[in-house]
């Protein structure tokens, strides 16, 4: 099927910016770059407000927008819950920033920490469509979707801190930023070799899957093969190709900024390319369906 | 507990697409939306096939399986997808916010939002109808007489279609369709060929339980058919 961009577009900004907000929180818990946070809170809360911003437009209904919170068994539920949640923490965060003059108390960065991570954990249970996953894929699917908002978070939370403060040649939050580049390098390149091969060993490997046929409503579509189900596989290949080389290059960049003091430009790339990673990622689960059997499609 | 669900014999379906302009009709759905949709499958290679003569193929209606553990019920954020009891899937258009999440939640891609009212439809199984006593409408107006409609619980011999039966006494002065019609239904007992329980068949299980029942015999059934 088609990418769904509000939903892809929604589930990055709400990883990305819980991530970053876990990386702020983090900060304070460490008394790291205290020039840095104001400013990270800031583009968190951006960022999290965009992602609300892609569901509201997803929805037809604004109206009924309230109706949203009547399924509590639903993921995408459980996702806004967690995301009002966060935003109040992050408002919490600020308050008590401006109160104590920049010293955060641990209980409140704590609990940001716990809260984003929460966040997460739903962007990865919803945006991977879990009704029709099998279970080791749903926990694959947060898995992901962790290692994304780990590489993101530390990443833009270190350009934050590179921007705001240029003496500085250390950076922000230590190694974290290459730490988690390299995490989410392993959870895409784990996630996609996950759907590689539960897609492989599903039905339609086993050839008898329709090799020929027409739907009438759309006579044009040729019937798609075996390989377009699979990530590494027809036109998804050169994506999923391109998932794990941009997140292998933002580690890359995360490593050499570490290694070399806080230079924005590195961290920048780094962040980038950790974005375009996660959103491919995104894009080639939908363009191989969302069917947990893994059928063919016309 | 009720399970209602359609079963349909596919070596009795000639495709000629009743079923897809009956539910148009009846339910007035948009264009471009398709609640059902016939599917041809095939001409694929028979087993023995050594001439280009030997290729078999059939057609496949899609619809809403009404599935046991519906995959758009547990990811509705409003609930307005709902289980009801009669073990169909229903849609509470007051409810739902045409979020679409359930859209790719649809392992058979069979809910498609309607652009004018800006919630997503689907296949009701004609529950308008089947309230009053009456069968959904691609079973009423199959031209194969290929669909029966029953109660999955009491197992798929019992699920019936209309068998017209009419009153032949051509010296009534009242020639009229409905004084004629008795009305009858047929069951899938008594009117298909023999089926053993390996014809019996349902799309592709990924752990949602599709209740619609499919018989093909004769045929090898195709895996993996699906719709993005």
């Amino acid at each position: 099927m088609i990418a769904q961009w509000p939903l892809v577009i929604a589930s990055v900004c709400l990883a990305w910016g819980a991530g970053l907000f876990a990386s702020l929180c983090a900060a304070s818990l460490a008394g790291r770059a205290p020039r840095a946070r104001i400013g990270a809170w800031v583009v968190a809360v951006i960022l999290l407000l965009a992602g609300a911003l892609g569901f509201m437009l997803r929805t037809s209904h604004w109206d009924r927008l309230f109706n949203s919170f009547a399924h509590l068994a639903s993921p995408i539920t459980q996702e806004l819950i967690c995301l009002v949640i966060v935003i109040a923490l992050a408002l919490v965060y600020l308050v008590a920033y401006r109160r104590s003059e920049g010293e955060v108390p641990a209980p409140v960065s704590a609990a940001g920490i716990a809260g984003a991570a929460l966040l997460v954990v739903t962007v990865g249970r919803s945006a991977i469509v879990p009704a029709t996953t099998p279970a080791l894929g749903q926990v694959m699917a947060v898995v992901a979707a962790c290692g994304a908002a780990f590489a993101l978070g530390p990443m833009s939370f270190e350009l934050v801190a590179g921007i705001t403060d240029r003496q500085s040649r250390k950076t922000a939050l230590g190694a974290f930023s290459a730490i988690g580049g390299g995490v989410g390098a392993l959870t895409t390149a784990g996630y996609l070799a996950y759907l590689q091969a539960a897609r492989s060993a599903a039905v339609v490997g086993t050839g008898r899957g329709v090799e020929f046929g027409v739907d009438p409503t759309r006579p044009q579509a040729s019937i798609a093969t075996k390989a377009s189900l699979l990530p590494f596989g027809g036109e998804c290949l050169p994506l999923a190709i391109a998932a794990i080389g941009c997140a292998v290059l933002a580690f890359a960049f995360a490593l050499a900024a570490c290694r070399k003091g806080v230079r924005p430009a590195l961290v920048a790339m780094a962040l980038v390319l950790a974005v375009v990673s996660f959103t491919l990622l995104l894009v080639v689960f939908f363009m191989t369906g969302t069917a947990g059997a893994g059928a063919a499609a016309f | 507990m009720t399970q209602y669900a359609i079963v349909t014999d596919l070596n009795r379906c000639v495709g000629c697409m009743g079923c897809t302009v009956a539910c148009k009709v009846a339910n007035g759905v948009e264009v471009g939306s398709y609640w059902e949709k016939l599917l041809r499958i095939g001409p694929t290679r028979k087993p023995n096939y050594v001439h280009t003569n030997d290729v078999e193929m059939y057609y496949l209606p899609i619809h809403c399986q009404h599935c046991l553990n519906a995959p758009c019920v547990s990811v509705c954020p409003t609930g307005a997808s709902k289980k009801m009891d009669d073990g169909t899937v229903q849609i509470d258009k007051e409810q739902c916010i045409g979020c679409q999440a359930c859209v790719p939640a649809c392992p058979y891609g069979v809910r498609y939002l309607n652009e004018t009212t800006n919630v997503v439809e689907k296949c009701t199984l004609c529950e308008q109808l089947v309230e009053q006593g009456g069968l959904p409408q691609c079973v009423e107006q199959c031209g194969g007489r290929a669909r029966f409609f029953g109660d999955l619980d009491k197992g798929i011999e019992t699920f019936e279609a209309p068998a017209i039966q009419y009153d032949m006494d051509r010296e009534s002065a009242d020639h009229s369709y409905e004084s004629q019609q008795q009305g009858c239904r047929v069951t899938l007992g008594e009117l298909a060929e023999p089926y053993a329980d390996s014809d019996v068949y349902t799309l592709d299980d990924a752990g949602n339980g599709p209740a619609v029942r499919y018989i093909l015999r004769n045929r090898e059934w195709k895996d993996g058919v699906s719709f993005a």
